[in-house]
């Protein structure tokens, strides 16, 4: 076992423990703080397989904004009176429990016996040029005008976005 | 124990290297830069505003009242833990360590000086990396303000939510002209990189600041080699740089931005019931997320470590020249981080608290449009120059002049648009007593003052 093995179940164990405490709380607003801890966890495991500019970006926008987005609707909707169970659970848990186990474990099985199977060990092939890095090459995958590359997909992205955002003020706006 | 064999021998392989000698070394200076920071700017921030208000400051303890920090936070390491009833306890007791963590994480990607950086200065993410940090801050702000159980912090909580997350967007879109600035520059003769690969990399962009073609001349070479003051971004990009530190103090939560705390109103705001040791680390906080915003525009817009000498003797590789070259950077570089921190001082002390109306049209209607529309013009003015086939320089020339024109047509905005809403938010008053003293006056009886007449 090396170092990076070690430094993965570590990280991986707490995540697991944090996914099961948002679905487990009883505070609402403590699950939304085990969120936060839940995407600093994934955010380790993408610098394991070095996707540093994944990490920090699922820092940044799933840390840093999604769940303050959530924090921020939680407080301005509290529910006052009874603050330690605010997290609405029901008695279907059990069902959610059997379709979680049927999805690991199927996501498990395809990941071991499909032949499209993620290589375990790194083939030279994949390897960026020199000067390249991982940013570079996520750029120039996005936005490069003279070499293959999804600009149009992505500018598409923005339009679907700004639309979203119009509508939102649109809808939000009182007149 | 075979599991656990080969994680020692690999650390032990980590530990006795070079690389290792120069983290500790890094990590010692940094440690204590951070721990001592707070200590000083406090000091600095009390004696700077006593001067500018004509008082004194402290003066009794220690020669010329510099131990009066260093006895504050004696006095605050010692006072009682105070644990507000039916507070969240647990988001209690965690948030401060969650406001001062990211803080602590962001100086691992600023490098202090060629010798003395982490390994994380290389990292090819370095802006985006520190703004990911910068945002994980207002996840303990919100925290502090739910758990206090207190209206005050709440309120204060979600102004300093709303207000960190609105500042956020400028700041990044700020950047974002620099990074341009690095992709049209790169491949140049002297400078880093490819052609038409920019970075987003602190060390990188220090860099592009110094570009210096070795005249042969020692004394030219000495002075100029790494320290290229006509080179910096500031040149480039003023405007940036202006509406950067704007929306660094919008994100530290200093004033004129300081609602979230605003002392008038909502006693401490997310702070109210913290004391002691927990209270000292939301300050430590504070400070270092103040010393980081000033480190990020020195390193982005100053030139960063860069100063007479330091590339000379760190590139003669003598090491004790190499001993001489890095502590100049590194005085180089605090000191230029000690001055703008100097500046927000100097705002604090000059500046009136915003209104909150104010705050969000400020962001949301002034500092995102220019940001984009610099973006805009960055890009436009590169397309149109290389177009004619003119040379790089002239680019730049084009965009600082421009850059300069719109800083002053800025700082113009600025004010008309204060007067504009203060005249606006002031208007319901001024009519209401245009329309009182209209109203006749009640006639006055014997002995009876008049009633004062009711406001419509």
């Amino acid at each position: 076992m090396d170092l990076a093995t070690l430094i993965f179940w570590i990280i991986a164990v707490i995540l697991v423990g944090s996914a099961l405490m948002v679905v487990g709380l009883r505070n609402i607003v403590h699950s939304a703080v085990a969120l936060i801890l839940l995407f600093a966890m994934a955010a380790g495991i993408y610098v394991l397989l070095d996707a540093e500019f994944i990490a920090i970006v699922q820092i940044l926008i799933y840390a840093g904004a999604v769940t303050i987005l959530i924090l921020f609707a939680l407080m301005l909707t509290r529910i006052t009176g009874q603050q330690s169970r605010t997290n609405p659970t029901n008695k279907q848990w059990w069902i959610a429990l059997v379709i979680c186990t049927l999805l690991g474990v199927s996501i498990i099985y395809a990941a071991t016996t499909s032949p499209h199977a993620v290589a375990t060990v790194g083939s030279d092939s994949g390897q960026l040029p020199a000067g390249i890095n991982n940013v570079v090459r996520i750029g120039q995958l996005l936005y490069s005008p003279t070499q293959y590359s999804f600009v149009l997909p992505f500018e598409i992205a923005s339009l679907v976005l700004l639309v979203a955002i119009i509508g939102a003020i649109v809808i939000g706006r009182e007149d | 124990m075979l599991l656990a064999d080969d994680a020692v021998t690999q650390l032990i392989h980590g530990i006795i290297s070079w690389q290792f000698l120069q983290f500790v070394v890094t990590f010692l200076v940094i440690f204590v830069f951070v721990l001592t920071g707070a200590v000083i700017l406090v000091l600095a921030e009390r004696k700077i505003m006593a001067w500018m208000q004509d008082r004194l400051g402290p003066i009794y303890t220690g020669p010329w009242g510099l131990l009066q920090t260093v006895a504050d936070m004696i006095k605050l390491l010692l006072k009682e833990d105070i644990r507000v009833a039916d507070s969240d306890k647990l988001l209690f007791l965690l948030s401060p360590s969650v406001f001062i963590a990211p803080v602590i994480a962001a100086f691992a990607v600023l490098p202090f000086s060629p010798y003395i950086s982490l390994p994380g200065t290389g990292l090819a993410t370095g802006i985006v990396y520190y703004v990911a940090m910068s945002s994980i801050d207002v996840v303990a702000v919100v925290m502090a303000g739910y758990s206090s159980n207190n209206k005050y912090s709440l309120i204060g909580g979600l102004r300093a939510a709303a207000q960190m997350i609105s500042y956020e967007l400028p700041l990044v879109l700020a950047l974002v002209g620099v990074v341009m600035l690095t992709s049209v520059l790169a491949g140049a003769p002297g400078y880093p990189g490819h052609d038409s690969i920019g970075t987003i990399s602190l060390r990188q962009i220090i860099d592009f600041q110094g570009v210096w073609h070795k005249t042969g001349n020692p004394v030219l070479d000495f002075i100029f080699e790494g320290n290229t003051p006509w080179e910096w971004f500031i040149l480039i990009q003023p405007l940036m740089l202006v509406i950067y530190y704007i929306c660094g103090l919008a994100e530290t939560n200093r004033a004129p931005f300081d609602l979230p705390e605003a002392e008038s109103e909502l006693v401490a705001g997310y702070v109210t019931e913290y004391s002691g040791v927990r209270w000292a680390m939301f300050y430590l906080g504070e400070y270092g997320n103040m010393t980081i915003v000033s480190a990020i525009a020195t390193i982005l817009f100053l030139g960063g470590w860069s100063g007479p000498g330091v590339a000379y003797l760190t590139g003669l590789n003598v090491p004790v020249w190499g001993l001489v070259g890095n502590l100049l950077a590194l005085v180089y570089f605090i000191v230029k981080v000690y001055l703008l921190c100097a500046v927000f001082i100097w705002v604090r002390a000059t500046l009136p608290r915003l209104r909150s109306d104010q705050l969000m049209r400020f962001a949301w209607l002034i500092l995102i449009p220019i940001t984009l529309g610099n973006i805009l013009l960055t890009g436009a003015l590169f397309l149109l120059i290389s177009g004619l086939g003119l040379p790089t320089w002239v680019f730049l020339t084009v965009t600082g002049v421009i850059n300069w024109a719109a800083l002053f047509g800025f700082i113009w905005v600025v004010g008309r648009a204060t007067v504009a809403t203060t005249r606006r938010a002031q208007a319901p008053a001024i009519r209401a007593r245009l329309r009182a003293s209209t109203t006749p006056a009640l006639p006055l009886r014997d002995g009876i003052p008049a009633r004062v007449p009711e406001l419509p």
